[in-house]
């Protein structure tokens, strides 16, 4: 059942099994896997169907670090940040749940093996019924086509799946997508503009009694359940768990100051321009988004090889190539005359488009051989499918956890009249290391490869330059309620309980120790199976 | 304060020759070759057409990389990135010096032997940004050597 708490009679009180905090992919996932359990669910969500301005405006937030975009960050309607989210998923390394000696705070109280069976069942939940490509060797099978060899002690090939779109939105959306499982099943309460306002616990903060949760309008209610999970994503668990402590005068995890700390986002930034005398149309279709007829969507980029992180002491890191297209190019013109007979559109100027095409016949016709030679598997769409002769290397690099980089509260409050959020987020200069080796190796290979030759950016060695500059956030919020066994080095434990609470979880990528280099939702899902299944 | 670890004496020692006047003759060679081959570097086509003709087309066969380069960088980048590479190596400003690091020691072909060299420090990562172009280090030397080479 969905429900509205503007709709409820006043001070009502509801009772469930668990009580979870926020409708975004962790929070539905959760409510997804008990749906046929015997347990009575509670799913309460701050904002409502759809986009509304008021609710949103909850999310704004101060800056005292590297700006971080609150409001352009996170959605708070019912799917939550999937709403705008853009479909990519890959699992976290093996290496990136290791304690890295030359990464302070590094390691996972888990491995990947523990979350091995949960990412084959985050998959499905993330809507994938396309063959799953594990590597370059089952991508080549089934697009039929073969990667450059680079040096595997320096770079590997990574995959980054797209999750497919759902026939209402434009990628996959968990609010869309599961709202039929939320509307139809019998244990599952669905309340929006349901916001959090405040737990309430037992004298020595160990056990959650009740949430009290408030409507903009003023309506509130109570829910009384056996667990809670918080699932509001990176900055708002921690944020959430700031202002029960204060309110509670304690608790909470905050008994060793750990909450809200180890602040991470993947910094995201050009790192060079791969430059090439020639179109690079043979590269175009091995290091890009590839769409293969059974409905598999990849992107193939690079990564750091894990030796090499361990051996140069760097963090994990990933790349792809943005093309710049080549306006002048005969392929371009040939494209959007296929695009003019295929919509029928036949625009002015069409005629000088054929001469151009025959300006440049050579380089129409390899194009057209290349197409022709992978078989029709392959749908370049966009800017990636314009002819390029450079590129721009984008990274995702992994950040290192710094307990200065933190999220805190603000001395300002929104209109339920809670503190708001501050972040003082810090990028490293490992990050500008990493960059600047990576980028190095990169280069060395496109050349050696005969690719192109490589343009590195100013602001990988010269440490004058602000990354701030030069990199920017990726919106993935991590780390603020970090697993640790240790609770003197973590909020929550390995079964994502917060320290010193019976019955209060926390999910989401907040509990990330480290973030890895691949987007975190395909890992946030994992989790939240595997912490369904200890709800159960 | 010893010598420079970089300086150019600990990286080659040339052989004794058999002969001093043998020697003399192929160093003689040796120089005016590399400097016809770097002076070639200077207008980018003619290099092109040369690296090129050996080209097969194929990734990794027959690496031809430094003449995509030339093609990009032009007469006037490549003067100015052998300009300064010399600022930051100023023990190489000699093209004596330049020729002794590049030059073959067998007597295989000039042009393989130096294309070879490239790749080789590609494999090896013996690469520098010069000019804001990452660079291999013997594609920087034979910059330098053709802005020594270059007519005023």
């Amino acid at each position: 059942m969905i429900d509205d708490l503007r709709r409820l009679p006043g001070a009502s009180t509801l009772h469930a099994d668990v009580c979870l905090i926020g409708a975004g992919a962790a929070g539905i996932t959760i409510a997804r896997e008990l749906a046929a359990s015997p347990l009575q669910i509670c799913l309460v969500e701050g904002g409502g169907l759809d986009y509304e301005e008021a609710s949103q405006a909850l999310y704004a937030g101060e800056n005292a670090g590297s700006p971080v975009d609150f409001e352009a960050g996170r959605l708070r309607f019912l799917g939550g940040s999937t709403n705008h989210w853009g479909g990519r998923c890959a699992p976290l390394d093996e290496i990136d749940f290791r304690r890295r000696e030359w990464i302070p705070h590094s390691g996972w109280p888990i491995g990947r093996d523990e979350l091995d069976p949960y990412y084959v069942r985050a998959r499905e939940v993330a809507g994938f019924t396309a063959p799953w490509l594990a590597d370059a060797r089952t991508l080549g099978e089934s697009l039929k086509i073969s990667l450059p060899a680079v040096n595997s002690e320096w770079l590997r090939p990574f995959l980054w799946h797209y999750a497919p779109a759902t026939q209402d939105a434009g990628v996959w959306n968990w609010g869309v997508a599961y709202r039929k499982v939320l509307r139809d099943a019998r244990n599952i309460r669905t309340l929006l503009h349901a916001n959090f306002a405040g737990f309430a616990s037992n004298d020595d903060r160990s056990h959650v009694r009740g949430l009290t949760v408030k409507a903009l309008g003023g309506a509130s209610a109570t829910v009384v359940a056996r667990n809670y999970v918080l699932c509001c994503g990176g900055i708002e668990n921690a944020r959430l768990l700031l202002l029960a402590a204060e309110q509670g005068g304690g608790g909470f995890g905050s008994r060793h100051d750990r909450v809200g700390r180890y602040f991470m986002q993947h910094s995201r930034g050009s790192s060079g321009l791969i430059q090439s005398a020639e179109l690079m149309t043979r590269t175009q279709e091995q290091f890009n988004i590839l769409r293969g007829a059974d409905g598999i969507s990849v992107e193939v980029g690079l990564t750091l090889a894990p030796e090499q992180q361990e051996r140069q002491r760097l963090l994990n890191c990933g790349a792809v190539l943005q093309y710049l297209g080549d306006p002048d190019s005969g392929v371009t013109a040939a494209q959007d005359i296929w695009r003019a007979l295929k919509t029928g559109h036949w625009a002015p100027g069409m005629g000088e488009k054929l001469a151009q095409i025959g300006a440049d016949l050579g380089a129409v016709t390899q194009s057209l051989a290349h197409r022709l030679s992978a078989g029709r598997s392959l749908a370049l769409e966009g800017a990636a499918g314009v002819p390029s002769r450079s590129a721009s290397i984008v990274l995702d690099i992994e950040q290192a956890p710094d307990p200065d980089s933190r999220i805190l509260l603000g001395g300002q409050r929104d209109a339920l009249g809670l503190r708001r959020v501050k972040a003082d987020w810090r990028i490293g200069q490992l990050e500008r290391r990493t960059a600047a080796v990576f980028t190095r190796l990169i280069g060395a290979e496109f050349s050696r490869l005969e690719i192109g030759r490589c343009r590195p950016e100013p602001w990988l060695e010269d440490d004058r330059l602000p990354l701030a500059d030069a990199l920017k956030e990726t919106y993935h919020y991590i780390g603020t309620t970090r697993m640790a066994d240790d609770p003197t080095q973590g909020v929550t434990d390995r079964d994502c309980a917060v320290h010193g609470m019976r019955n209060l979880f926390v999910a989401g990528s907040s509990v990330f120790p480290t973030a890895g280099q691949a987007n975190p939702t395909l890992t946030i899902v994992a989790l939240a199976l595997r912490l369904a299944d200890h709800l159960r | 304060m010893g010598t420079k670890p970089n300086h150019p004496r600990f990286l080659f020692r040339p052989r004794p020759p058999s002969c001093a006047g043998c020697g003399a003759r192929r160093r003689a060679w040796l120089h005016g070759a590399l400097y016809l081959f770097c002076y070639a570097a200077f207008p980018a086509a003619p290099l092109c057409v040369a690296v090129h003709s050996g080209r097969a087309g194929a990734q990794g066969a027959g690496w031809s990389g430094f003449g995509d380069f030339a093609a990009l960088g032009g007469r006037a980048a490549l003067a100015r990135q052998g300009a300064l590479y010399l600022d930051a190596h100023p023990l190489e400003r000699d093209p004596a010096v330049l020729t002794r690091l590049l030059a073959p020691e067998s007597g295989a072909p000039l042009r393989e032997s130096l294309l070879a060299a490239i790749a080789r420090d590609w494999r090896r990562h013996d690469v520098l940004a010069v000019d804001g172009w990452l660079l291999s280090r013997s594609e920087a030397r034979i910059c330098a050597l053709a802005f020594l080479s270059a007519p005023a």
